[in-house]
Parts: structure tokens; C-alpha cells; sequence
């Protein structure tokens, strides 16, 4: 077990190099010069000289990066030409905002997909299971930045009891900040608790026609503990995989909501951090959520193990 | 264990759990009755003025601090910490400053402490993004409450320089003891004092109950960045957000039905130009020339495209009072309304004509590039349909902000849809988009050079006397009319979402909010 987990950090080590080297370049590639973007189109000529050479963008790229990689190497990812304040500082302001979104929506998904998945599976072909993959469908397919501005349209307007946008400080609005976060991560959750959902059914269909499910039947024991202990427990390794990935989809996904609800997320910052060409931001943001996506997939992997132990990881 | 006492105890703890949440949700909607909340669209950035280039930054930084002069809604200045000021020689500057000014932290302001901050801006150790102060040689104080420019030439539109908020006049020991945390723990001699700022909350300032124009009605002023303009505006109708900086063009005229919109004249200019580069233009490739090089061909654009009818169907019921004739505004000292009846009436044949004559009786192929605002992107729908009446086929493209940039500086676009905000001052409109100098990079992307133009230009820049200057700048404006260059559309309003409990805000020429003033204090009931 050790052993697995320290060959899959060691193999992580040149995918983050190689996401930082890609974001780079793409970020080099896209027309659009930092310092003008962000000077402005009145800047003087010599205000964009003497700030170009500040920054080190007068340097060649393959200096820039190397520059780049020692500098993250000591643990110090830089100082955002925006802001001009350490992106170290910036990202691990607002992670906080975006992981607790992502992990909250993830809860509101697995609570909607895993019974609605089960009771499809239950009642496959009847009308049950139609109407619950219709609602799956129509959660996968629907975009989220129209869920969330249908959401704050019903719930923050129509009827008040939800706050629309923005985020309290905990030590002032304590777990008021709750309320702040049910619609985020409801708007957030519709998407891959459609996808969820399916998983579950189609997952939970292949055991039910288990033989042992059969024997477990047979042997009278009752229809729900079958389907909990015998049936999800089985279904749920390719539902856990999919959580795995679906995490990482979620920090995506936060882009659009953050902006829509106004969250002081990393997710919105990266977004405005590529608007204004801010390169030493977007790295520093593009690093911390490659680590943390890799850290999410490994943790998977070693709960495969806990729940089936036949995978066997030797 | 039975079924039934579970299943009860699950519905208690379910229900007192419902009960917390709406205890806990009555509690936060507790807030200041006397406090305004104001949306931006953006995050800010810094809270240092020297530092500051982003108009949402700026927005908050004016109720923090005071500059030495300001702006009046025609672009003359007023004073602001400077009482009285006086040009002694043509390059040679002196303001008296307010003596009753107190910083937040009690201490009170002298002339020590504007000369610090304009020799912070000067320092190359500063490192400041954009330096406002090129035209100064030296500055220093020349009695208690006295502040002495020397320039390095004469230079008109100082007054204006000294009004940006880069200038704001700031208290020299608390920046050197906070160092870099000065840009997110502010002291300033403005109207509001800062109180905090949080990422998911906003920017909170209270009353300056000792701000020299008196005490402020408000008591707090709450500045929160609400990214997505459709949610602010339905929050504005919730109550929750007082102010709303820039609607939607599409919602004013519900939201001014509602009483919930106030529209004000803007000075940001809107227009559309010609590249006039003779080989940068990508319609070169195609045609071996580059067609806006001949007057004819521009005239003949101008004479499809009805200007009026597009501004009309872009903000309804306000194109007559927004529709632009030239870089300045109407609303400025300096502008003429002669250049009114320079401009051509749309003539559909008469294009035509004029096209053939040119040599394009078939019309061309070519892109208009466009800003990636609501309003921009119309103007340049509109302008693309009146341009296939004459046969000319134009693409459409809107990159984003840095893109269209890049574009913009190396030339390569055909005609474009941009727009223009700076200074009132009318320097700051003729001289980056009209001066030879200025071509590319700086402003005159229509890459338009006319000597005469350029000649006015500079002696007006060296000009004190406004009377004079202005005769300067109508002849500027008129010359440059007559080269049909631009196809000036309009002066983008600024329309404010606001909350009928609002009274008495004024927003500059610039679009800057105005709490306190010497005429107006705002106050919510």
C-alpha cells in the first residue's frame, strides 16, 4: 500500500511539470501583451518599457520559465503583475471559498444521485426509472451559469429565503454562511448529480443480476438490506471513480458559479487572472489545482482498496 | 427498536435544524438601515492610489482620499484640497492648500505631505505602473500650506493631471509603516474612513465625521463586486444593492419605468474608425491596397451607415443626447457645435456612386473588429448590415480585451468599433487619437496623421488662456471632421441602476460616484 502511494507521487511529479510547461505556453501563445492589458491603450511608451522590463517579460520565454520553475521549486510562486502581491497569499485566500463550494456540491449531488439512481435501477423500465433519467438528462444538459441565474431568479427574488450573491466573513455571519452557500452548490450539483445518477443506476442494474444477489434473496434476507449492503456496496466502486473525477469537473464548474453568485473563489479570479494576461497568477492557480486534482484521483485509488478488498494494489 | 420513534426523532432533528438556518438567515439580514451598498462589476484591485489604474479601484479610492483639484461636469476644475492655485510662470505652478484638513488618524494635512506623495509618484524606486507626473521637474513646499510645480515645458492640461486619483494626497507615515499593507488597509482625508475589506463581502468605509466639505449623511458605504450585471439588477430590485454602476442596455428602459434607473451624461467617446496604415491593414492582402486610404471609400461607408438610427436602437429614447460629433464631448468648454452641420446625411446612392468612382463598384470584403460590450457589438452589427446595402462584405470579430488590443497596436484590422475615456481635459482626447505622434500604440489607431491637426494640437497643449485654447480645438475639431476618419457614434451614458431611498448622487464626467461635495451630500431614508 505504501508503496503504491509513493510510485503514484513520484509518477505525479512530471504531469504537474508538464500542466505548468502547457499553461505557460498556451498563456505565451494567446496574443495579448501583459503589460499593455494592463496599462491600458493610453499608456506612454515609456511607462510600458520601463514596466515590461520590471516584470522580466523583456527576458526570452525559456529564461521566463526556467526562472519560473526554480522559483516554485523554493516554494514561492511569485508576485501577481496585477495585484502586485504574493500569488502564494492570493490563492490560499479565496481556496477555501472553492473548496468548501466544491465539496458541499458534491455532498448535494451524491444525496439527490444515489437514491434517485437506485430507485431507477429498482424499478427499471417502469415509469419511476423513465422520469428519473429525464431529470438526469435534463441535469446534464442544462447549462450551469442558466441554473444558477434561474435559481437566484426563484429563490432570491421571487421568494426571498436565499441571499443571491457574495460571501460573509465566518466570524461575523458565523454559520449564516451556510445560507449563502445552498444555491451554489444546489446550481452546481444539478450537473453531476445527472451524471451521478446514471452512473448509479447502470452500476446498481449489473449487480442486481449478481448470482449472489439471487443467493442473498433466497436465503431470506430482507429486499432494502440486500440492496444496501450486498448491492450499493458493490455498485459503488465505478460511482466513486466517477466522484473522483466529477471533483475536479466541480472546480471548473466553480468558474461559472463563482461569477454568477459573486464567490470570492479561485475559480473567478482565474478567470479575470487570464482576462488581464496576469501570468504569474495563472500559474500559481493552474499548479495549486493540478496538485490538488492528482491528490483528489490518488485518494480515490487508495479508497478502492478499503472498499473492496480484492483490489489489491500489491 | 420500533420504526416510529426513529422516524420522530429524525423529523425533530430535521425541523430544529430548519428553525437554525431561519434564525440564522433573520439575523443576517440585519444590516445598517444607513448604510449604502454600491455593486461593481469587478473585484478591485488596490486601494493605494499611487498604484491604482482600474476604475472600480479608483471608484472606492475617491471616497477614501482627496485629490488637490477635481473635475466639474464641463471638465473646468474646481477646487478640491487646493483652495486657490496660480500658473506664476508658464511653467512654474503654486496651490495653497486647505488648512483645516485632518487625516483618519487625527493628524492634520500640510503641504509636507502633498509633496511627499508627488515625489512618491516621481521615484523610479516607486516603480509605478503608469507615471502621471512626466511633465514635472520638481515640486516642493514653499510655506506651510504652500505647494510649488516646476515643469519641464509649458504644459496646459496640468490641472487635470493633478485631478486623476492616482494624485490623492496621502499621510507619509502610515504608508512608510504599512508598507505593501497600505493597499488593503488604506488612510486617507476623504469623506469615508476605511474599515475593512473582505473578499466575499466587500469593502466597508464609515462617515469622516471631521471631513472638511462637513459631516456625511451616510454613516457606512458598502462597495461589494457583483460580477454578473443581470444579478445585481435583480438584487437592486430586491433591495439589496442600492447602486448598480453600469446596467444592461437592454433592461433601462424597464428599470427606469420602475423608477430604479437614473441616467447621466458620459464622457467615454464610442466610435468607429478606418485603419488608414497602407500595409499593416489585412484587406491589403486582398486587395493590394488598402481602400480607406481613399477619402471617397470613407465617405462612402459614412453615407450607408445612419449613425443616429443605430444610437436610437442601442439606448432607446436617448440618441439625440448622447450621439457624438468628435472626440470631445459636448458637454466640454472646449467643443464646437459646428462640426454638427460638417456631417454627411446617409445617401444610399450617393455611396454607391462614390464607391464606384473609386474603383470598388462591386464593394470589397472586409472585417470590422469590435470591443465586446453589448453595446459596441450592436453598433457593429448595425454598421455591417448598412454595409452589404453598398456590396462591401464585412465579417465580424470581438476577441477579448487582450486580443483586440494586440490588434489594435500592430494594425491589423480594417475598421474597428472602440472606444475612448480619459481626463475631461480636451488634451486628453485630441492629442493620444488625432497627433501623429501618438499612432499605433498610443491612441491614434486610425494610424491618422495631418500636420495642421498636429501644429493646433501642440500649441494648444502650451496654451493658458481656455478662451484661446478653445479656438485651437475648434479648429481641431473641425479639420479633423472634415477627413472623415472616425464615424464618432456616442458618448457611452453612464446609467446607474439606483434605489428610490437614494437622494442627491451625482456621478462626474468620468463616471465616478460623488457622495460629498461642496453641492451635494447623499443620504438614504
Amino acid at each position: 500500500m505504501l508503496t503504491f502511494t509513493l510510485s503514484r507521487i513520484t509518477s505525479a511529479i512530471p504531469v504537474i511539470i508538464l500542466v505548468t510547461l502547457f499553461a505557460f505556453l498556451i498563456l505565451f501563445l494567446t496574443p495579448g501583451d501583459p503589460v499593455r492589458v494592463m496599462l491600458g491603450q493610453e499608456a506612454r511608451a515609456e511607462d510600458v518599457q520601463r514596466v515590461r522590463t520590471e516584470l522580466g517579460l523583456d527576458k526570452p520565454v525559456p529564461l521566463q520559465y526556467l526562472a519560473f520553475i526554480t522559483r516554485v521549486a523554493t516554494g514561492d510562486l511569485g508576485e501577481s503583475y496585477k495585484y502586485r502581491r504574493p500569488v502564494a497569499t492570493m490563492i490560499f485566500e479565496r481556496l477555501p471559498v472553492t473548496i468548501v463550494l466544491a465539496l458541499s456540491s458534491l455532498l448535494v449531488s451524491i444525496l439527490i444521485a444515489v437514491p434517485l439512481g437506485i430507485i431507477a435501477a429498482l424499478n427499471r423500465g417502469k415509469l419511476a426509472d423513465t422520469l428519473t433519467m429525464v431529470a438526469a438528462l435534463f441535469g446534464v444538459s442544462a447549462p450551469s451559469f442558466w441554473i444558477a441565474l434561474m435559481l437566484i431568479f426563484f429563490f432570491a427574488y421571487k421568494i426571498d429565503i436565499f441571499p443571491a450573491t457574495g460571501l460573509p466573513p465566518f466570524s461575523e455571519a458565523g454559520f449564516g454562511v451556510i445560507m449563502h452557500l445552498v444555491l451554489p452548490a444546489f446550481s452546481l450539483a444539478v450537473i453531476s448529480s445527472g451524471l451521478l445518477a446514471r452512473i448509479v443506476r447502470s452500476s446498481m442494474l449489473e449487480v442486481l443480476s449478481r448470482d449472489y444477489m439471487r443467493t442473498a434473496r433466497a436465503k431470506g434476507v430482507a429486499r432494502l438490506a440486500v440492496v444496501v449492503k450486498h448491492g450499493l456496496r458493490n455498485a459503488l466502486i465505478p460511482v466513486i471513480t466517477v466522484i473522483g473525477l466529477q471533483l475536479g469537473g466541480l472546480l471548473g464548474g466553480a468558474v461559472v458559479t463563482e461569477t454568477v453568485f459573486a464567490l470570492p473563489g479561485v475559480g473567478r479570479m482565474a478567470v479575470e487572472a487570464i482576462q488581464s494576461r496576469d501570468i504569474p497568477l495563472v500559474q500559481g492557480i493552474v499548479l495549486v489545482l493540478a496538485i490538488g486534482i492528482i491528490a483528489v484521483n490518488l485518494f480515490v485509488d487508495v479508497l478502492y482498496s478499503l472498499i473492496d478488498p480484492r483490489v489489491n494494489h500489491g | 427498536m420500533t420504526k416510529a420513534p426513529r422516524l420522530r426523532r429524525l423529523l425533530r432533528v430535521g425541523l430544529s435544524l430548519v428553525l437554525l438556518l431561519g434564525l440564522l438567515s433573520s439575523g443576517l439580514a440585519q444590516s445598517n438601515q444607513n448604510r449604502l451598498n454600491i455593486a461593481l462589476a469587478k473585484d478591485l484591485v488596490t486601494l493605494d492610489p499611487t498604484f491604482a489604474m482600474d476604475n472600480y479601484s479608483q471608484q472606492v479610492i475617491d471616497q477614501v482620499f482627496d485629490t488637490l483639484v477635481t473635475y466639474a461636469s464641463d471638465g473646468s476644475m474646481q477646487p478640491r484640497l487646493a483652495s486657490s492655485w496660480e500658473q506664476v510662470t508658464p511653467t512654474q505652478w503654486t496651490f495653497q492648500i486647505r488648512e483645516d484638513v485632518v487625516f483618519h488618524n487625527g493628524r492634520a494635512l500640510t503641504a509636507d505631505d502633498v509633496v511627499w506623495t508627488m515625489e512618491r509618484m516621481l521615484s523610479p524606486e516607486t516603480n509605478v505602473p503608469r507615471q502621471h507626473l512626466f511633465m514635472v521637474e520638481n515640486v516642493s513646499a514653499t510655506g506651510p500650506y504652500e505647494v510649488t510645480f516646476e515643469l519641464t515645458e509649458q504644459f496646459a492640461p496640468f490641472l487635470s493631471v493633478l485631478a486623476n486619483r492616482a494624485l490623492s494626497i496621502l499621510p507619509s507615515e502610515v504608508v512608510t509603516e504599512r508598507g505593501a499593507e497600505f493597499a488593503r488597509n488604506p488612510v486617507g482625508t476623504g469623506p469615508f474612513k476605511f474599515v475593512s475589506w473582505d473578499q466575499g463581502r466587500g469593502v466597508l468605509l464609515e462617515r469622516n465625521d471631521a471631513y472638511f466639505l462637513g459631516q456625511p449623511n451616510l454613516q457606512e458605504v458598502l462597495f461589494r463586486a457583483i460580477p454578473e450585471t443581470a444579478v445585481a439588477q435583480q438584487q437592486l430590485e430586491t433591495g439589496d444593492v442600492d447602486v448598480v454602476a453600469d446596467l444592461l442596455p437592454d433592461d433601462i428602459e424597464r428599470l427606469q419605468a420602475a423608477g430604479l434607473a437614473d441616467i447621466a451624461a458620459g464622457n467615454s467617446y464610442y466610435y468607429a474608425l478606418f485603419n488608414l496604415h497602407p500595409e499593416t491593414a489585412p484587406i491589403v492582402n486582398d486587395l493590394g491596397t488598402n481602400p480607406f486610404l481613399d477619402r471617397r471609400v470613407r465617405e462612402a461607408v459614412i453615407l450607408a451607415f445612419p449613425v443616429d438610427m443605430a444610437v436610437q436602437a442601442v439606448y432607446p429614447g436617448l440618441g439625440e443626447q448622447i450621439r457624438a460629433y468628435g472626440p470631445i464631448p459636448p458637454t466640454n468648454w472646449a467643443y464646437t457645435d459646428e462640426v454638427e452641420a460638417l456631417w454627411p446625411q446617409p445617401n444610399i446612392e450617393r455611396a454607391k456612386a462614390l464607391l464606384a468612382e473609386a474603383g470598388y463598384p462591386n464593394g470589397f470584403e472586409t472585417e470590422i473588429l469590435s470591443m465586446n460590450d453589448a453595446a459596441r457589438l450592436a453598433m457593429a452589427q448595425i454598421l455591417q448590415n448598412s454595409l452589404s446595402q453598398i456590396g462591401i462584405t464585412a465579417s465580424l470579430t470581438s476577441p477579448d480585451f487582450g486580443l483586440l488590443l494586440e490588434r489594435a497596436n500592430a494594425q491589423t484590422f480594417d475598421i474597428a468599433v472602440f472606444g475612448w475615456g480619459g481626463s475631461p481635459d480636451p488634451h486628453d482626447f485630441v492629442f493620444p487619437l488625432l497627433h501623429t505622434d501618438r499612432r499605433g500604440p498610443g491612441g491614434n489607431n486610425a494610424y491618422y496623421s495631418n500636420a495642421a491637426v498636429d501644429q493646433l494640437i501642440d500649441e494648444a497643449s502650451r496654451e493658458a488662456d481656455p478662451e484661446i485654447r478653445a479656438g485651437y480645438y475648434s479648429e481641431v475639431q473641425q479639420l479633423f471632421m472634415q477627413d472623415l476618419v472616425h464615424i464618432p457614434l456616442f458618448y457611452k451614458p453612464s446609467v446607474l441602476g439606483i434605489a428610490p431611498r437614494v437622494q442627491g448622487l451625482q456621478v462626474d464626467p468620468m463616471g465616478f460616484f460623488r457622495l460629498v461635495t461642496a453641492t451635494a451630500n447623499v443620504s438614504v431614508n
